[in-house]
């Protein structure tokens, strides 16, 4: 029965098509299907794209970020974002403009979980291994598409999950501004322990895998600026990230006249 | 050449069942296939057999064709594009893909044939319709497709995907 189905989803190239079509976090789970999928899927070169585990395009120059975070920023988009329940993601790409060079585009995105840093024998830190994820924005392309979430507990089970191989954003990005916030080690000096920190990670682009790391890093400098703790720690985090680069005015200038969602008002309420 | 217009010029295609069908030849162009052929082979009069598309197939395609006779032409650079593309379906197409699933696969395997690019399209964002939200399990069931893979295997992928599993 069904012989043109057998056929259709039988040829590479036709199932590629069809995989195109959709969502990228849904064809991370098609490749469950059969090993005709998952070999569809982990050789065609634009699924690869699609699903932001390979470049499309070269990757963008970094802007030097600390210098620019401080600039006012024109919301310029409200992806879709606001309107899923699921999501309680803050997503925020906004331009800003660059003296006379045209206009830098940032993209935003938040970060809060849980986890632990394990002490050794000696009173050093034996690791920082995150739990939990609350809320993860993913990556977007440069038409503004979102891509998907990492909730729940489940999300830092497997050390090989295929997310840590996610492209922060396409085409993808060297460098991203990372601002921590770690609770309760805040409690051990009276004010936030929070780190800033212009990170270039990877010529070839920063995963989410590259921005879990980073977290980790940045966790255990505030560890160790916070007074060594003789006992294991169980941590909150709050991370942002975001990731400037120039765009060609036109690409961007169309967006600057839609309606901006009142969401942007919960986002300036967030940041800090 | 033909004295008539090509707007009115009229080419007869057979099917692989023996069937002869006499269509415009607008219409029978959107086939990038049969556009060709009738390019090199010139004005003969003569019934182009299409082996690999049946009748009731050919039917629904050409009916396709009519009422997108009028389209541009497509572009080349299908690659580039793609990626943008979503699973919207204007009415008409939505309409016309109500068929049952072995047609739906037929159409598609025709268009690829006979290079339709925007059927082919409309094909498998039909398909791509009818994965969404489905679980591999369920799209195995939908499709008649083997789980050939060990529990080992399997069971590697499910972790490595959990993150994005409903």
């Amino acid at each position: 029965m069904e012989r043109a189905a057998n056929t259709v989803l039988g040829t590479v190239e036709l199932l590629e098509k069809i995989l195109l079509h959709l969502d990228p976090k849904t064809v991370f789970v098609l490749q469950r299907v059969s090993v005709m999928w998952r070999n569809t899927i982990n050789q065609s070169i634009h699924i690869k794209r699609m699903i932001f585990v390979v470049a499309d395009g070269s990757v963008v120059r970094p802007v030097s970020m600390l210098s620019v975070s401080r600039l006012p920023a024109v919301p310029v988009y409200a992806p879709d974002v606001f309107t899923r329940n699921n999501w309680f993601v803050v997503f925020n790409a906004s331009t800003k403009f660059l003296r006379s060079s045209g206009l830098l585009m940032e993209t935003r995105g938040h970060f809060r979980g849980g986890g632990r840093i394990d002490i050794d024998a000696k009173g050093n830190p034996d690791g920082v291994r995150f739990s939990q994820a609350n809320a993860v924005t993913i990556a977007r392309d440069k038409t503004n598409r979102l891509y998907g979430d990492l909730l729940g507990s489940g999300v830092f089970r497997c050390r090989n999950a295929s997310w840590r191989r996610i492209l922060l954003t396409q085409p993808p990005c060297t460098s991203v501004l990372m601002e921590i916030e770690v609770s309760p080690l805040a409690r051990y000096t009276g004010q936030v322990a929070s780190f800033k920190r212009d990170r270039t990670v990877r010529s070839h682009g920063i995963t989410l895998g590259d921005l879990l790391n980073g977290m980790q890093e940045l966790v255990l400098d505030i560890w160790k600026a916070n007074g060594r703790l003789r006992h294991t720690t169980d941590f909150d985090t709050f991370m942002t990230w975001s990731v400037s680069e120039e765009c060609p005015a036109d690409e961007v200038r169309d967006r600057a006249e839609e309606d901006w969602d009142t969401n942007d008002e919960d986002w300036a309420a967030n940041s800090w | 050449m033909a004295a008539s217009t090509p707007a009115t010029q009229m080419i007869t295609l057979t099917t692989n069942d023996g069937v002869d069908m006499t269509i415009e030849r607008q219409v029978a162009e959107r086939s990038i296939l049969i556009k060709n052929l009738l390019e090199d082979v010139g004005e003969t009069g003569e019934a182009i057999p299409i082996p690999n598309v049946s009748e009731p197939v050919m039917r629904k395609v050409i009916e396709w064709c009519e009422q997108h006779k009028k389209d541009p032409p497509a572009s080349n650079d299908d690659d580039s594009d793609s990626r943008k593309k979503s699973t919207d379906i204007d009415e008409w197409d939505q309409k016309f893909m109500q068929v049952d699933q072995e047609m739906l696969f037929e159409i598609i395997l025709a268009a690829n044939y006979l290079d339709i690019k925007a059927l082919l399209d409309v094909g498998c964002k039909t398909v791509a319709n009818m994965i969404k939200g489905k679980s591999p399990e369920e799209i195995r069931k939908t499709f008649n497709i083997q789980n050939d893979f060990t529990p080992e295997e399997e069971d590697q992928i499910r972790r490595e995907n959990e993150w994005a599993e409903e």
